[in-house]
Formats: structure tokens, sequence, C-alpha cells
């Protein structure tokens, strides 16, 4: 028990050192005490940037052949911290700024607004919080087991790393990327964790939370309007908080997408941050601007600097990121043609500045000289562009799309995107940001084929949750508080306001939380279904351990993959004799069409080791362990005089070939 | 002053959900919190020696095995395995040189279950 609270008591010191810190420190030294990000953005902000940041000491290590363990990733963020209190201490010796001069005065003051809230809206968020960690937690009560596919496929080269002390190669695999595994690997090492327990899926909801945290600050940022952010957590939080890439990515381990979809936010966050002084550009002179120009460089830098992290950790969202910035840049271009120039220099100034050109610079080493992303090297991008290849491809239907996001979530958001358009700032960074999140999603989903994407569009819709939840909380804001925007059709909004009663109105607003509430809550009923039966499971694992110590890397293992537990992806975390092994038997349907013998062996080895086919690819695989479900696949071993029956439970059997 | 409630009660909710999961995971990879299974298999899967262990993860204790060459029983006997234990049972005293290419069977019942594992000598 002692050990049970110590190991967690590590898990969160390791969270804290390795993600944290490095991040908080980096703001430190970044923005001083500034009071331009309140205390919450801070926080969330911090962790992101300190996986970068990990990320980014990983790849040093890495080239200067220092090896990854639990001393040298804490030395590296403490040194990491130290440099940043140093940098933070030289600008405030040389600026000698004791007390706030009048610009951060008024920074303070606007920061002070936007985060402070009324009791009503303060109990409102707590209670929103609460119920988002409740549904998640409840509904991972019953996944948290080691039994996700994807989540056996992480863990095994986070593990990889943690054991060999480098980083990996993946085998030449363009699956997996390096961003994705590097903080796993080190919270494991600090922590002594097992890959086993609950913490891969701990670090992934809270990544998770972050995510629609960063959703919640970037909101408030951009409408300067609390009910549209409160309203923002509730629909990314709350509600659908279980289907993807929700709670379910969470347990599926689907890290790729969960780390993705906090760091998009965060990019979108500071690249907003950065542009945020385009509305008032009017408006701002003489030091105000001085400063202003300063930190949007900062902000600048760190949008890159993330973007840097996004493109180390998952090549989906990056790739989708790209599109969208694309059309962001083409959108904000069009719509404000008439103060291109204008704007051009501004943005100019920005762009060539030594913060921003030198992140860049360095981001640009690190990715070709420090460390290339396997997806770099093995062409992956080739893959995912060209013209649809399968039916999953093609694109998704409105029905698709209304169950991948939600029906209320869909007709909100839609809602919401067009009263955006009818209240449109031009110069509003935000605005265009939301705008074209959405819409790039939309037609990536809906129309790959116009844009040449070659991807399954079930896996980018899952993305549209996010700009849709801030649509529909705007949405539903604008619907029934008109007065807090400023619509362009000022008649019409009078007129729509005289013309229905405070009454009708107030119910019509109750009417439609209602159907949001049913509809958003509907996925909530499997996080309180009863927990599986883990028995199949532990004896998996029971039979793997067993053969780890009974065999040699010269053994090669063959199991089943349809009859066995799901769990049986984590079977090669407890051999470590590289990811394609053991073999599998994959599913019956993949070897329907398989003409070729070695294609077609691991089907036959076990179906029917007898015939003269499967002997051949005993002689050409080696195969020599079988482990399979006793129920499905016990008699055709059992006849033959070459295979031993070495152990057995009621859910798997081992056999060994003697001969 | 409010950011920094949140945040300190976004830190309480996931130290909270955390420990709780922290905590089921430890019971469900546990083989034998709520579990009832036991396992048979031999302590040389490679060699020719024929000594077995029952594991036992069942609400059962009492196991009773068989050693089968020829189809005839060469041996048997009874062990008491309490949940959560193992015994090893030894057996490489019989002598199966004469029986070359012959199959060798374990076989260890309890009330409710039986399971055999064996080797082609």
């Amino acid at each position: 028990m002692l050990f049970f609270i110590q190991s967690q008591i590590m898990f969160y010191i390791a969270i804290g050192l390795i993600m944290f810190f490095p991040g908080y420190f980096l703001l430190l030294a970044v923005f001083e005490k500034s009071k331009i990000l309140s205390v919450l953005e801070k926080f969330i902000l911090s962790f992101g940037l300190g996986m970068i940041i990990t990320d980014f000491i990983a790849f040093i290590y890495n080239k200067a052949g220092i090896s990854i363990t639990a001393f040298s990733s804490v030395l590296g963020a403490l040194i990491f911290c130290l440099i940043s209190y140093g940098i933070y201490i030289l600008k405030f010796r040389k600026n000698k700024k004791l007390t706030p001069n009048e610009i951060e005065k008024k920074e303070s003051e606007k920061e002070k607004k936007l985060f402070s809230f009324s009791k009503k809206q303060f109990i409102l968020i707590l209670l929103l919080l609460f119920l988002t960690f409740f549904i998640k937690t409840a509904y991972l009560t019953g996944t948290v087991a080691p039994t996700a596919t994807d989540m056996g496929h992480h863990t095994y080269w986070a593990k990889v790393i943690a054991d060999n002390g480098k980083l990996t190669d993946y085998e030449n695999m363009p699956d997996f990327i390096i961003g994705e595994h590097i903080v796993i690997s080190e919270i494991h090492l600090i922590s002594g964790e097992s890959f086993f327990s609950a913490f891969p899926v701990n670090f992934l909801l809270f990544l998770n939370i972050l995510g629609i945290l960063t959703v919640f600050i970037l909101t408030l940022r951009i409408f300067e309007n609390k009910f549209v952010a409160i309203f923002t957590l509730l629909f990314l939080g709350v509600l659908f908080a279980v289907t993807s890439p929700q709670a379910k990515f969470v347990s599926g381990g689907v890290v790729g997408n969960i780390i993705g979809n906090y760091f998009m936010p965060m990019i979108f966050y500071f690249f907003y941050r950065a542009f945020e002084f385009l509305k008032d550009s009017d408006i701002i002179k003489g030091e105000t601007k001085q400063f202003q120009s300063n930190q949007t460089k900062k902000f600048l830098a760190l949008g890159i600097f993330t973007t840097f992290g996004l493109f180390y950790t998952h090549h989906l969202t990056a790739f989708i990121f790209l599109f969208i910035f694309l059309f962001l840049v083409i959108f904000f271009t069009v719509i404000n043609y008439k103060d291109l120039t204008y704007l051009s220099k501004k943005i100019w100034k920005i762009i060539w500045s030594p913060q921003v050109i030198s992140v860049l610079a360095l981001g640009l080493f690190f990715f070709f000289f420090i460390f290339i992303p396997n997806y770099i090297k093995d062409n992956a991008v080739k893959i995912a562009v060209g013209h649809p290849s399968k039916s999953t491809r093609d694109g998704l239907s409105f029905t698709n799309l209304k169950s991948s996001i939600g029906e209320a979530r869909l007709a909100l958001g839609l809602l919401g995107l067009m009263l955006l358009a009818l209240s449109y700032k031009r110069k509003n960074f935000g605005y265009a940001i939301i705008s074209s999140w959405a819409i790039m999603l939309f037609i990536m989903s809906s129309q790959p084929q116009l844009l040449l994407i070659n991807l399954p569009s079930s896996r980018i819709g899952n993305y549209l949750s996010y700009p849709l939840s801030i649509l529909s909380a705007y949405g539903l804001v604008a619907i029934f508080k008109p007065n807090m925007f400023n619509f362009k059709m000022t008649n019409a909004n009078s007129h729509f306001s005289n013309l229905i009663s405070k009454k009708t109105l107030s119910a019509t607003f109750i009417i439609i939380l209602i159907f949001v509430f049913i509809n958003g809550l509907a996925d909530s009923a499997q996080a309180f279904k009863k927990s599986p039966d883990f028995t199949p499971m532990v004896q998996t694992f029971s039979a793997s351990k067993y053969l780890a110590q009974n065999t040699q890397k010269s053994d090669i293992i063959l199991k089943d993959h349809n009859y066995i537990a799901s769990s049986d992806t984590w079977i090669k975390l407890f051999f470590m004799r590289g990811y394609k092994y053991p073999l599998s038997r994959s599913y019956f349907k993949r070897y329907k069409n398989k003409t070729k013998l070695e294609k077609k062996c691991n089907l036959l080895m076990i179906s029917s080791p007898d015939s003269s086919d499967a002997k051949k690819c005993f002689a050409n695989t080696q195969v020599n362990v079988i482990m399979v479900n006793p129920l499905f696949d016990s008699a055709q071993f059992k006849k033959l005089n070459n295979f031993n029956k070495i152990y057995t439970t009621s859910g798997i059997a081992v056999f060994y070939k003697n001969k | 002053m409010q950011p920094k409630k949140i945040i300190l009660f976004i830190i309480i909710l996931f130290v909270a959900s955390s420990a709780w999961l922290f905590n089921v995971s430890r019971k469900e990879i546990n083989p034998n919190a709520g579990k009832n299974w036991w396992a048979l298999y031999f302590q040389n899967p490679k060699s020719n020696d024929l000594n077995f262990v029952i594991e036992n993860h069942s609400n059962q204790s009492n196991f009773h095995w068989e050693v089968l060459g020829k189809n005839q029983k060469t041996k048997e006997g009874t062990v008491n395995i309490t949940k959560g234990n193992s015994q090893k049972i030894i057996v490489s005293d019989l002598d199966f040189s004469s029986s070359q290419n012959k199959k060798v069977i374990i076989q260890v019942n309890t009330k409710s279950s039986k399971k055999e594992i064996y080797k082609n000598l």
C-alpha cells in the first residue's frame, strides 16, 4: 500500500518536473511577471510548452549520445528551468522594473476583468469542471485496464525508449511519432509507475482536460465574453464527454490525437494573441503600440514553437493544422483585401523580428539536423495526399457528421457560424481562426476529394467537435443575449428582440437547453455500464510472463488476435523483442484476398498446422511457440505428435513445437 | 483570486480521479482480486522434464492430479493450494525412457473444472 501511494506521488512529481516547470519557467523568461497572461492561462499552457521542451531536450540527448534516464530527464528539465530563471533575472535587472508601468497596469486590469467571474459564473465553472472529470472518470473506470489495442502499441514504444535510454527509429514505421512517447517514457522512468497501471490513461485524461481548458481560454480571449467561454466548457467538456475524441480516445490510447487536440488550440491561442492587436490597431498609438508589438512577437514565437511541437507529435493533426492555417491566411487576406498593404506591413514587422526568426530557425534546425520525424523520412505525406482510395475516405455525409459530432452540437454550431458571419469583425483574427477551423474541417471531412485528401474521413470529422463547441456556445449566447454582440443587422436584431416576448425567449432557451442536454448526455450512459470481466486479460498476461521467462529471442512466438482477449497487443511488452514480436494471426477477413503463401502463414500455422503449406511456413518463419484460446484452437494441435501443450488456463493455451 | 481557486479545483479533481483510476486498475490487473481461474504449466517447457506447476487464482483449493502415459494412470496425487499461491509437483522420478514417441498427459481436476497439458516424448 505504501508503495502504491509513493508511486502515485512520484507520478504527480514527474508530471510537475517534466511537464509543468519547464513550461512555467519558459513563460517566466519570456513574459517575466507581466500580467499579459492570467494565472489560469499560465497554468494551462505551461504543461503543453513543458512537454515540447522535454521533447527537445530528449532530441539533444539523443544527438549527444546521452542516455535518457530518470536522472538525466530531471537534470535536463532542471537545467532548462535554471537557464530560464537566469534569463528572467537578467531581464529584470536590465529593466529594473520593480513596479509595473502604466501599460502593464492596463494589461493587468484587462486580465483581471476578463478572468473575474460573478459568483454564479464561478460556481457554474466549478460545476462544469466537476462534471467533466466525473463523467470521464466514470467511463474510464470500466476501461482503465490495459486492454486497448492502440495503447498497447504506444506503451511498447515508450518502454523501448525507457529500456534503451535512447530514442527509437520505430523500425522504420511511419505510423508512430516520437513526441507521442518521450514524455510517457520519462514519466515512467521518474515515477517508476508500471505501464500496466492507470498511468498512461491518467496522463491522457489530464491532456484531454488541458485541451478543453485551452479552448476555454481561447474562447474567452477571442469573444471576451464569459458566457460563451462557459458554454464552450459545457459543449466540449460535459456534453459528449465520452464519445470520440474525448474519453473513448483516452481509454483507447489514441495518444497523438489527444496531444494534438491540446496543441492545436494552443497554437491558435498564441497566434490569436500575436495578432490580437489588429482589431484595435487603428486606435493604438505610442508607447502602448511599442509594448504590444514586443508582446506580439513573443506570442508568435511561442506559436511557432508549439507548431514544431505538434509536428513532432502527430502527423494527422499537423496535416490538418496545415490546411486550416492555409485557409486562415487566404480567408483573412481576402476579407481584409482593402487594408492588405497596411496589415501586411504590420504583420511582416512581427514575423521579421529576432524573437520569431530565431525560434523558426531553431525549430527548422532541430527538424532537419537534430531529429527528423520518421514520417518525413518515410514519405507518409504521399500516402495522405491523393484521391480517396477507400470508401471510408470518400467523405462523411450529413448523417455521419451528425453522429460524429452530435446533433445538438452540429445544429447549434452551424447556427453559430452563421451568426458569427452576421456579427463578423474583419480585423478580429480570432473570428478568422474559429471560422477557418470549422469551415476547413467541414470541407476536409465531407468533401476530401476537393483537396485531394486520402485519409479516413471519420478521423478528420472527430476534430470538428472542437470548433463546433465554440460555435455552439457562441450561437446559443448570441440568440438569447444578442445585445452582447455587435450584429451588423442591428435593425433586424432589434426587431427580433421586439417580436418575441421575454417569456417566449426564456421558454425557447430552456427547450433548446433540454434538447442539448438530452442529446449531449446520451453517450454518458456508457460511463455507467458494468465493468467487463478482466479474467481473460490477466490470463493473457500470466501466459506472456511465463513465456518471457521460458523462451529466448530465437524462439518465435505466434499468437492469435481473433479469440485471445483484446489485451493481446500488450503481450509484446513482456518480451520487448521487437514491435512485431510475437507474430499474430490477424482477423480472418484480412486473409480473404491473399494469394501469396507468406501472407497467409500466420493463419495457416494456427488453423491447419499439419497442412503442407503450414509446414513450409513453420520452416520459413521458425515459429515454434503458439498462443491460442483453447476453446477455439486446441484440437488441431492435440492430434499432432510434434506439439506439446505446455501451458493452459481457461482462456489461453500455449503449444511448443518440439520437432 | 478566482483563477487560483479554479486551478486548485482542477488539481484536486485530477488527483482524485487519477487516484481512483490507479486503485481500480490495481484491482483489475491483480490476478486474484474478484477473479476465479487457475493455470497449469510445465516447469521446463522445452525439455522432457515432466515437473509441473499449478497456479491457483480460484476459490477452489483442492487439486487432484494424474500423470497418464500410454493412456494409463502412472502417478496421481492431491494438493491443497490456497488462492494466490502455486505448487510445483515433482514427477521426474517417473521413467518414460521406454516410451519413445509417446504422449504423457498431466491432468488436473478440481470440483468444477479439468485441465490438461502434455508432452510428446
